[in-house]
């Protein structure tokens, strides 16, 4: 114990000895570590531990019906009721829907994300109360019977001052009075990873709060809900979903009007369930976690070679330890603290580098009337990665060192007249080989960085079908202000009318569903009259309810017909509008101009056909899209869309004055400009491109000090030959050319395994790049120009001082 | 061998070999050591020497012949027990007095003991002593560079003593002093060989090999001759 406290404190003090040394040691470590611990407190909300105070989380399932047209679905209320009385792979199943709602704060009303959710909901997810209780089975039985909710802790404290006695006062919420049961605990968002959810209501409530409408619980052909199941104990996901398979084709036996051709299930593990952030950002995730490995390893090398330096250094001082009785043990050992010691300190730099880092995914979220949280914390499993990363990689790449170190020719090293400058060839080699790996590393993030970079500057002007610049987006929601369907329509189409003629408006348009941003799309099935399915399977589309205008003012071009007008109103002949790529699979060789289609037994006219654009991301393949009039298909939940000369920005606040001068109780739930919105889309290419950019620049100037320190090295061992060869004649150009072979025998080999390891990289990560091929000629020309600039810089002040060696000095040095 | 007999060397050889070339540095080297004898090893510039020294503090091997040190050949040792044996039979000094930069001059003078695992109060006890004997005590909290040379070299002997070493090998303890210092240093190895150390020193100044009592001529990596004479003190070289 006193050797490791005594090599402890020597370690401490030989590091403080060399200020500069330690320092660039450990910020080299230090922003190693801390982009790994980065990436792992990102991993962690999001992957890891998606859902705090969940209950063994790692049992719950996410429970979809499979429509093998457009992937996992929803499920109906009775549906839900009868796969929770049939199966028994289940402790319990609870149905969730996503709603937001006017809470009553203060007279204010205050919009609150929360869930819809069976009873049950509590109980099965074993998520502890803060205040109160959970629902009672009582609860879920009547419709409006039991006016209860729990509310999210933040919301508590935030908003109700964190008040106890909160619990069994009641609180408005869409205008009723529901009494508060219980707070959830501290923590708890909910069961949708990556949003924050601060209110439950329970399920029997749906009409008060889901605009859906009454009756909706009674209808087994609308599915609007989301499943979520604890496995029983010795259940295995496959078994449970071979159950849940069967089930669901009993229910579509029982009733075959609303079942689907070639319908399946599937059950995948809650943290990874197709609609969660972990979904979206698992894969960037992961590039991230191998490059931030990768940016460690250069790191790390780097400071093997500075250690090995510094052994050089202290080669007398081992050869006296040695000379004093020291075995190798005991040298190595003391190295190795050493390298131990550089790597905590840089494991502690890191985490400061975490702690920055961890907000960093939340602010690359755009502005979206969704409640994203995606943030991270730095906590004692971030702690433990941080220093177990320093600890591994302290002791891969500090016992080259040390053995290095350790290995000294006392004898040689003890006489007064040894070189100046100690180690050989051999470790001249090492060196060189660790400057040719950090090359190489560097290569693979610059180009992984480049790639990702052209990715997002791609999606900028990567064809959407439709403009979003200069248009401003305001959300409102009529229902959590009391409209009925009448008001609502009548509210919407004067606030279209008004805002036509505010100052600098071109179009206006409104759209249940802002394309590009955070937020689901709707789909059903169709009957398309005339349209023979290929191998049975029958039409589905997806939908969008719109105003007059929406197409003009997103630019959608257009191609036949037109779009809405003031004539689509309610009570005339249902029309509709749809995409070319609906036109292409269902009225080929046909005019879809006239024609119908049914839609829930109703005929609904097509007058338009509008140009494919992108919906959920820009990668995704063309999906048949038709939109309804909002006279027609009223929704309360609407954005208006203005497009105006100048800055969407400048819109925000006339608009908003227009909505609250029409009726000051509805809220504006969010303001925004499209093109920001749209920005959401690319959210995976912008923090690739950001981290990603950081870890190249990071690696790039790692590389380009061990470069530097690798050449210097050199350098300083051919001091002696180069003052020979000064001396017989070599001009000083000669000499820096003889450098300059140094760096090109470094560089190219490094360049070349860079390229390779690069390439194979950006097919790996294919999936993620927008408009930009991995192989991008562009993108690796720079990298090797922008290599091949820094190497030229390191390499040009130890080429300069081997010009100004002075002959005789290096002569008489021996 | 005399049973006083510390060191014995029978037909030592060493010989370099670099790039194919052979450089017999040590020939037929037949040497006895007994305790409490203070021998100086002189000779020219490159003549073995400093090889010969290494040899003896085992920090180089011989080629060939055979090394007994206080009764153990230590020819099969590996380098753990050559470590151990060093740091219990040998004290060093050094022409650069090879103090540690980083090391106060308490901790370099308690080094050799901190290897051998003594506790914490016999290592203090010894340390202090040591640096009593060579007039350094009050300056335990310094660190090297904040030192003279003569004082470096004087805390370098309190290193060398601190272990009680059966034999102290001197490697031109004076070759980086001036003269004043190198005299005093000298006088103080005198002192130290009259209260009954025993000390090879090497040397190439022959002022200082008439310190010592026997003075072993080399040439070319053999001895040439070697000579008992009454040791100078300091006094009377001055």
């Amino acid at each position: 114990m006193e050797t490791i406290v005594r090599d402890l404190r020597m370690a401490a003090r030989s590091l403080a000895r060399t200020p500069l040394l330690t320092a660039l040691a450990a910020l080299s470590f230090g922003l190693g570590v801390g982009a790994n611990t980065t990436v792992y407190t990102w991993v962690k909300a999001l992957l890891l531990e998606p859902h705090p105070l969940v209950h063994d989380a790692g049992r719950l399932v996410s429970v979809q019906p499979v429509d093998p047209r457009i992937g996992g679905t929803s499920v109906s209320w009775p549906d839900f009721k009868d796969l929770s009385a049939r199966s028994t792979s289940f402790t319990g199943l609870v149905a969730t829907r996503s709603i937001a709602v006017a809470v009553g704060v203060r007279d204010q009303p205050l919009r609150v994300h929360g869930e819809l959710v069976s009873a049950n909901y509590f109980d099965v997810l074993g998520v502890p109360l803060a205040h109160g209780r959970g629902f009672l089975p009582s609860e879920g039985e009547a419709p409006l019977r039991d006016p209860v909710i729990i509310l999210g802790y933040d919301t508590w404290v935030r908003h109700f001052g964190a008040d106890p006695a909160l619990v069994g006062r009641t609180v408005t919420v869409n205008a009723r009075p529901l009494t508060v049961v219980g707070i959830a605990g501290e923590g708890f968002y909910g069961t949708k990873t990556g949003l924050a959810m601060q209110a439950w209501i329970p399920m029997m409530l749906q009409e008060w709060v889901d605009p859906g409408g009454a009756g909706r619980l009674d209808e087994r052909g609308d599915n609007w809900l989301a499943v979520i199941a604890r496995l029983a104990p010795g259940v295995s996901l496959d078994r449970a979903a071979n159950e849940t398979v069967a089930i669901f084709a009993a229910i579509d036996r029982d009733h075959p009007q609303n079942a689907v051709v070639g319908g399946s299930a599937r059950l995948s593990p809650l943290w990874r369930s197709q609609d969660s952030a972990g979904a979206l950002l698992g894969p960037v995730f992961a590039v991230l976690g191998a490059l931030a490995v990768l940016v460690l390893a250069i790191a790390s090398s780097n400071v093997a070679c500075l250690l090995i330096a510094r052994s050089l250094s202290r080669q007398r001082e081992m050869a006296v330890r040695s000379a004093m009785g020291a075995t190798r043990g005991r040298l190595l050992g003391q190295l190795i603290t050493e390298s131990l010691l550089l790597a905590f300190l840089g494991g502690a730099s890191g985490l400061v580098v975490a702690w920055a880092g961890a907000g960093l995914l939340q602010s690359l979220v755009p502005a979206t009337d969704y409640p994203v949280r995606l943030g991270a914390r730095v906590d004692y499993g971030a702690l433990g990665v941080a220093f177990l990363l320093s600890a591994i990689f302290g002791l891969a790449f500090g016992l080259l060192p040390a053995l290095h170190g350790s290995r000294t020719e006392t004898a040689v090293a003890l006489r007064e007249a040894g070189a100046s400058v100690a180690g050989g060839r051999k470790t001249g080699r090492w060196f060189g080989r660790l400057v040719i790996a950090q090359i190489a590393g560097a290569t693979v993030l610059l180009v992984a960085a480049g790639l990702f970079l052209r990715s997002a500057d791609n999606a900028v002007s990567f064809p959407k079908g439709l403009d979003p610049k200069g248009v401003a987006l305001t959300s409102m929601d009529l229902f959590s202000a009391g409209y009925d369907r009448d008001r609502g329509q009548q509210f919407f189409e004067r606030l279209a009318t008004e805002a036509a003629t505010l100052p600098g408006v071109r179009s206006v348009g409104m759209a249940r569903r802002v394309p590009l941003g955070f937020g689901g799309t709707s789909s059903t099935s169709l009957e398309v009259p005339g349209h023979v399915a290929a191998g049975g399977e029958s039409p589905y589309g997806l939908f969008n309810v719109v105003s007059p205008g929406y197409f003009r003012t997103v630019r959608t071009p257009v191609l036949k017909g037109r779009e809405f007008e003031a004539g689509d109103r309610a009570g005339s002949r249902p029309v509709g509008v749809i995409n070319e790529t609906m036109a292409r699979l269902y009225y080929a060789g046909r005019e879809p101009l006239g024609a119908s289609f049914l839609l829930g037994g109703d005929a609904v006219e097509i007058v338009g056909v509008v140009q494919d654009s992108r919906f959920r991301d820009l990668s995704e393949a063309p999906a048949p899209w038709f939109y309804l009039p909002l006279a027609q298909r009223y929704r309360p939940d609407m954005t208006l869309f203005v497009r105006g000369d100048g800055d969407p920005v400048e819109l925000a606040a006339p608009v908003r004055a227009l909505v609250r001068q029409i009726d000051p109780v509805i809220a504006v739930v969010g303001q925004r400009s499209f093109a920001e919105h749209v920005t959401a889309a690319t959210l995976r290419q912008k923090l690739g491109a950001r981290m990603l950019g950081l870890l190249g620049t990071l690696g790039l100037a790692l590389a380009a000090v061990g470069l530097f320190g690798t050449l210097a090295y050199r350098v300083a061992q051919r001091s002696r030959e180069l003052s020979v060869r000064l001396a017989l004649g070599c001009s000083p150009a000669e000499i820096v050319g003889l450098v300059a072979g140094d760096t090109r025998r470094l560089l190219l080999p490094g360049l070349a395994a860079g390229c390779l390891l690069a390439l194979a990289a950006g097919v790996a990560m294919k999936s993620l790049l927008i408009g930009v091929s991995p192989w991008d000629p562009l993108v690796f020309g720079s990298v090797v120009v922008i290599l091949s600039l820094t190497a030229f810089v390191a390499g040009l002040l130890p080429a300069r001082r081997a010009a100004a060696t002075d002959p005789l000095l290096s002569l008489r040095a021996d | 061998m005399t049973q006083e007999s510390l060191i014995r060397l029978e037909d030592l050889k060493k010989v370099f070999i670099a790039d194919e070339v052979e450089t017999h540095a040590l020939s037929g080297i037949h040497l006895d050591v007994r305790k409490g004898e203070y021998v100086a090893i002189a000779g020219p510039s490159g003549c073995g020497k400093s090889t010969l020294l290494s040899i003896l503090g085992l920090l180089d091997s011989p080629s060939g012949g055979s090394y007994v040190l206080n009764g153990q050949p230590v020819a099969g040792l590996s380098a753990a027990e050559r470590a151990r044996v060093r740091n219990r039979e040998i004290g060093f000094i050094f022409q650069s007095f090879n103090l540690i930069g980083d090391l106060t001059v308490y901790e370099n003078v308690e080094l050799p003991l901190t290897y051998r695992g003594l506790g914490a109060a016999e290592r203090k006890e010894r340390v202090m002593a040591s640096l009593d004997r060579v007039a350094m005590a009050h300056r335990t909290r310094h660190y090297p560079a904040q030192l003279s040379g003569g004082q470096q070299q004087r805390v370098a002997v309190a290193r060398a003593l601190v272990g009680r070493p059966s034999i102290l090998l001197a490697d031109e303890p004076t070759g980086n002093l001036d003269s004043r210092n190198g005299e005093a240093v000298m006088g103080l190895l005198a002192e130290l060989h009259r209260d009954g150390a025993t000390i090879c020193m090497v040397t190439h100044d022959t002022r200082f090999s008439r310190y010592s009592e026997r003075t072993i001529h080399l040439f070319d990596g053999r001895i040439v001759d070697d000579q008992t004479a009454k040791p100078e003190t300091s006094a009377s070289v001055a």
